[in-house]
């Protein structure tokens, strides 16, 4: 269900379309196949998905590396379910959900290793083409990297794959009140940056 | 409201970050790899609940628990060790047979004035006993 503009929810014109809406009706029988060992199901399912598992991996963890290997120890978890796959509801979610769990592996792996934190990555990129643009790509970047890590995740699945609320917090397994707060005080942080840095 | 317009075209700009172009091959090969191991088993049980962080918590604190409450409830390794020699345990039994003595003579002093007090044994006047009683009180 994507979820309703309020004020809180600016920029739907610019949205792609969701992950849920790309694999509804191909992503189960993409599962089934995957389930049967056909590696051109992953190759399919990578090309549907790899971009939005990839995003939201990078604005959980803030660095490319890191996104990087969360995306490739989803479609290896994914590999190794096997037949369990066939039980699989909602691929979207599942693989959502995933990607979340990775993500905060690959952190905690970091700080138990203690290792320096990877570099600030570009979380969105710039194009190349219009200076103005690339100013403000550059700017929104440096502004969304000072927000905590879980305010970022649930503004990328609000924003770009147009989750509601209550389906951030089944993935997230967190309330929905939460969900909701964590996004709110996220714009909020990001408005006080905006005012501060005119 | 300015603010809120800002956002607005700070969020308009964004574009999701694409995944790059090396990562497919990296990514297949390591499903492949991953896709040739033996499926993920159920880990059962017992693997599971060790696994949980809340449920070994959870026993580590009964385990805590369990233990400060044993140190708290049984003698001390001092009591438990001390000098017991027989006459020590003959001086403090007749020091507690002494004052039981003392106690229980004192009770049944109180207890027979109550008695007395409540037969008013100085009003009766039987015939033969009135003396006996009176000097039996004294």
């Amino acid at each position: 269900m994507p979820p309703s503009p309020t004020s809180e929810d600016p920029a739907m014109s610019t949205r792609r379309g969701s992950l849920h809406s790309r694999l509804e009706g191909r992503g189960r029988s993409l599962f089934a196949e995957i389930a049967g060992g056909s590696m051109e199901a992953v190759g399919e399912l990578y090309d549907l998905a790899a971009d939005d598992l990839y995003g939201l991996a990078l604005w959980r963890t803030g660095g490319e590396d890191d996104a990087a290997d969360v995306v490739q120890e989803v479609f290896a978890r994914l590999a190794s379910q096997g037949t369990k796959l066939l039980d699989v509801q909602e691929p979207a979610a599942w693989l959502l959900s995933v990607t979340h769990r990775a993500a905060i592996d690959v952190q905690r792996r970091r700080t138990r290793r203690r290792e320096v934190p990877e570099s600030a990555a570009l979380l969105c990129p710039v194009d190349a083409g219009d200076p103005g643009r690339q100013m403000d790509a550059r700017r929104a970047s440096t502004f969304v990297q000072t927000l905590p890590a879980k305010q970022r995740e649930v503004i990328y699945l609000r924003h770009f794959l147009e989750l509601s609320f209550r389906e951030i917090a089944e993935l997230l397994h967190i309330p929905t009140f939460t969900a909701a707060s964590r996004y709110r005080l996220g714009l909020r942080r990001l408005r006080k940056l905006i005012g501060e840095n005119p | 409201m300015s603010k809120r317009r800002d956002i607005d075209r700070l969020l308009e700009g964004l574009r999701p970050a694409e995944a790059p172009s090396a990562l497919r091959a990296r990514a297949l090969r390591a499903a492949a790899d991953a896709g040739r191991e033996e499926p993920e088993g159920d880990p059962g049980r017992w693997e599971r609940a060790w696994q949980s962080r809340p449920l070994r918590l959870s026993w580590l604190a009964a385990v805590m628990l369990l233990t400060a409450l044993h140190l708290a409830i049984t003698p001390r390794v001092q009591d438990l060790f001390e000098d017991r020699s027989p006459v020590r345990e003959r001086e403090a039994l007749q020091a507690s047979g002494t004052a039981l003595f003392g106690s229980s003579t004192g009770l049944n002093r109180i207890a027979l004035a109550r008695v007395e007090r409540r037969l008013d044994l100085e009003s009766l006047d039987l015939p033969g006993t009135h003396r006996d009683a009176k000097e039996t009180t004294r």
